[in-house]
């Protein structure tokens, strides 16, 4: 994924998307829009950073998971927990650098409890009218709504992306049904997702056209999350 | 029995009750509801109280194997108590931890069936297994006079208690996006604190018994050599924790707020009263005695503080902090957190206290 920062207006369209699409409770934010502010003071630049998962092509969290229930899908680098083997042991949260894992069983953060509101049967954490397909809820994959003590985060909306053949890019408007949420919400057009080996792909030619750069890229985890300005 | 034990037995109890309640309570309403961790900082008291108790033991069968491997003849009568309380501790340790674990059911079945070798708590779980199995056949070895077996699981238990615990300091040290925590220096650092929790916990026992079952010879003699390997101990811990401290006020910028902000109140409690008052008092009294069991329990409940303080101060910098987020992120145990670390220490204490009572360690002779 590719984010253009010169673009993004910082409107959160693609958090709030992403919260909708996969269902979930306040708090656990999959995708957040980050208000930083770069440089020293009097030349001070804030800047707008959406932050999904980053999809590190060296990731920790895979790295210290115990049991491999987070795994990197070698097809595409996404990266995915299975929710079947997830202890809920959180090492991989205090691993992620970037602060993506979500543990949704805690304190609720707006009162009534949602997850009381509608609250779970067969087996899952809670259950809203709304949400996605049964055939798109996969435990195996981590989309949809989890059971108890599990680790979640963002999937590359996995539900949609996984059900086209991988193409040098995904149009919003053409591939709608099959690009993330956050991709397709954001009013700026400032989000492009393809495939970053692909020479031919938009991702890949903005990234070699007007450099990026990664966060915390010290730390070598290697996102393929680039944000171009 | 005495009234005094009664009461202290009773109130133990008391701990074990509700630590079963709070058990359950977790198990039909949720850890993570009752808990104050968030999303954000993940690990709490339970996780840091685990961290404490697995150091405690590790020290207690360091000072075992000084015995018994060390050939320090006189630590012979703390020798079966020394191994008594490092199974008690980490079994609590890990009970600790269990209870704040979100699906407790998987956790045997996945670590056999999908083992991951590149992760830190892979590997500890499989020391300490092997730790907790080593620890048992030793106390067997001893009840039954095994000689052979005695001496054989000396040595697994050094091994073992290395292994796990060193892992265990890996856990935190393979965090590289979080620079209070993280560190080459963390699993040695680990190390060279266990000696500390098990030298002074092991030293409170004796000074209790010395106050309680009057002294005897033998014991005192163990009490003289046990002040010494204490302040062996709190030498070795006074390094390695002002070299973290230096260490630490190195790391890149966010992470330097945080040793700044802590700073004074280290200097003022970590090391002085945490350890050089402690050395004073063990200099000064030399007898074992109500003022001597002063120094182990500064140091037993400063470490206490001193865990929590580290592994919730991993986390309390945010990580990819924006303008409009804390810079430093609030956390205080919740009651249900407190019960399961009054539990643990409950479990630990009734055992000991009953096994000692009991006179069934003074009948084990190494
Ligand atoms: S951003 Fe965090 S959760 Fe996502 S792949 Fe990287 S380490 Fe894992
Ligand atoms: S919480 Fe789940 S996914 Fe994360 S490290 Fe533990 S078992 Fe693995």
């Amino acid at each position: 994924m590719a984010i253009d920062l010169a673009k993004c207006v910082g409107c959160q369209a693609c958090s709030v998307a992403c919260s909708m699409e996969n269902t979930r409770v306040p708090g656990e934010n999959w995708h957040k829009v980050i208000f930083m502010n770069e440089g020293e003071t009097g030349t001070k630049k804030f800047t707008w950073y959406p932050r999904p998962c980053q999809h590190c092509t060296e990731a920790p969290c895979t790295k210290v998971c115990p049991v491999r229930a987070t795994r990197k899908r070698k097809e595409d680098g996404v990266v995915l927990i299975n929710w079947y083997k997830c202890l809920g042991c959180r090492y991989c949260v205090m691993a992620c650098p970037y602060g993506v894992r979500c543990y949704p069983e805690v304190k609720p953060l707006l009162e009534p409890d949602i997850k009381e509101v509608y609250h779970g049967r067969r087996a899952k954490l809670w259950d809203p009218p709304y949400q996605l397909s049964r055939e798109e809820q996969d435990g195996k994959r981590g989309t949809g709504i989890p059971p108890k003590g599990v680790v979640t985060k963002c999937t590359f909306c996995a539900h949609r992306t996984d059900r086209k053949e991988m193409t040098p890019d995904r149009d919003p408007v053409k591939d709608r049904d099959f690009t993330p949420a956050c991709v397709i919400a954001c009013p700026a057009s400032a989000r492009y997702f393809g495939d970053i080996d692909n020479p031919e792909s938009e991702v890949s030619k903005r990234v070699e056209r007007k450099g990026a750069y990664r966060l915390r890229e010290e730390l070598g985890t290697k996102p393929q999350v680039f944000y171009v300005k | 029995m005495s009234n005094l034990f009664k009461v202290w037995i009773g109130l133990l109890a008391l701990g074990v009750l509700l630590g079963l309640y709070t058990t359950f309570q977790i198990f039909t309403i949720g850890h993570g509801e009752l808990a104050n961790t968030t999303q954000l900082l993940p690990w709490g008291l339970q996780v840091s109280t685990y961290i404490y108790l697995a150091l405690t033991s590790t020290g207690c069968s360091f000072v075992y194997c000084l015995a018994t491997l060390g050939g320090v003849d006189k630590l012979k009568p703390i020798v079966p108590r020394a191994v008594l309380l490092a199974l008690l501790t980490i079994i609590a340790g890990f009970t600790s931890l269990s209870l704040e674990i979100g699906r407790l059911e998987r956790l045997a079945i996945e670590f056999i069936v999908n083992p991951n070798l590149t992760s830190p708590m892979w590997w500890m779980g499989v020391f300490y297994t092997m730790y907790i199995v080593v620890l048992m056949i030793e106390l067997a070895a001893m009840i039954f006079h095994i000689e052979w077996l005695m001496k054989v699981g000396s040595v697994a238990v050094l091994i073992t208690a290395i292994a796990g615990h060193s892992t265990l300091g890996s856990v935190f040290g393979v965090l590289e996006g979080r620079g209070y925590g993280f560190g080459a220096l963390t699993p040695i650092y680990f190390l060279m604190m266990a000696f500390l929790g098990g030298a002074s916990l092991i030293l409170l026992v004796s000074c209790l018994i010395s106050i309680f079952k009057g002294s005897n010879k033998e014991f005192d003699e163990a009490v003289t050599t046990l002040r010494k390997v204490f302040l062996a101990s709190v030498a070795i811990a006074f390094l390695a924790t002002v070299w973290r401290y230096v260490v630490g006020v190195w790391v890149s910028d966010p992470y330097y707020d945080l040793f700044d902000l802590g700073f004074n109140k280290f200097l003022k409690f970590s090391l002085l009263l945490g350890m050089i008052v402690p050395v004073l008092i063990v200099v000064f009294q030399k007898k074992a005695g109500i003022g001597l069991a002063l120094a182990p329990i500064i140091v037993l409940v400063v470490q206490f503080i001193d865990r929590n303080t580290l592994i919730v101060g991993i986390q309390k910098i945010a990580l990819l902090q924006g303008v409009w987020e804390p810079r430093i992120l609030p956390y205080t145990p919740a009651p249900v957190e407190i019960s399961v670390v009054i539990f643990v220490m409950s479990i630990i204490g009734i055992i000991y206290s009953i096994a000692e009572q009991r006179g069934f360690l003074e009948k084990i002779k190494h």
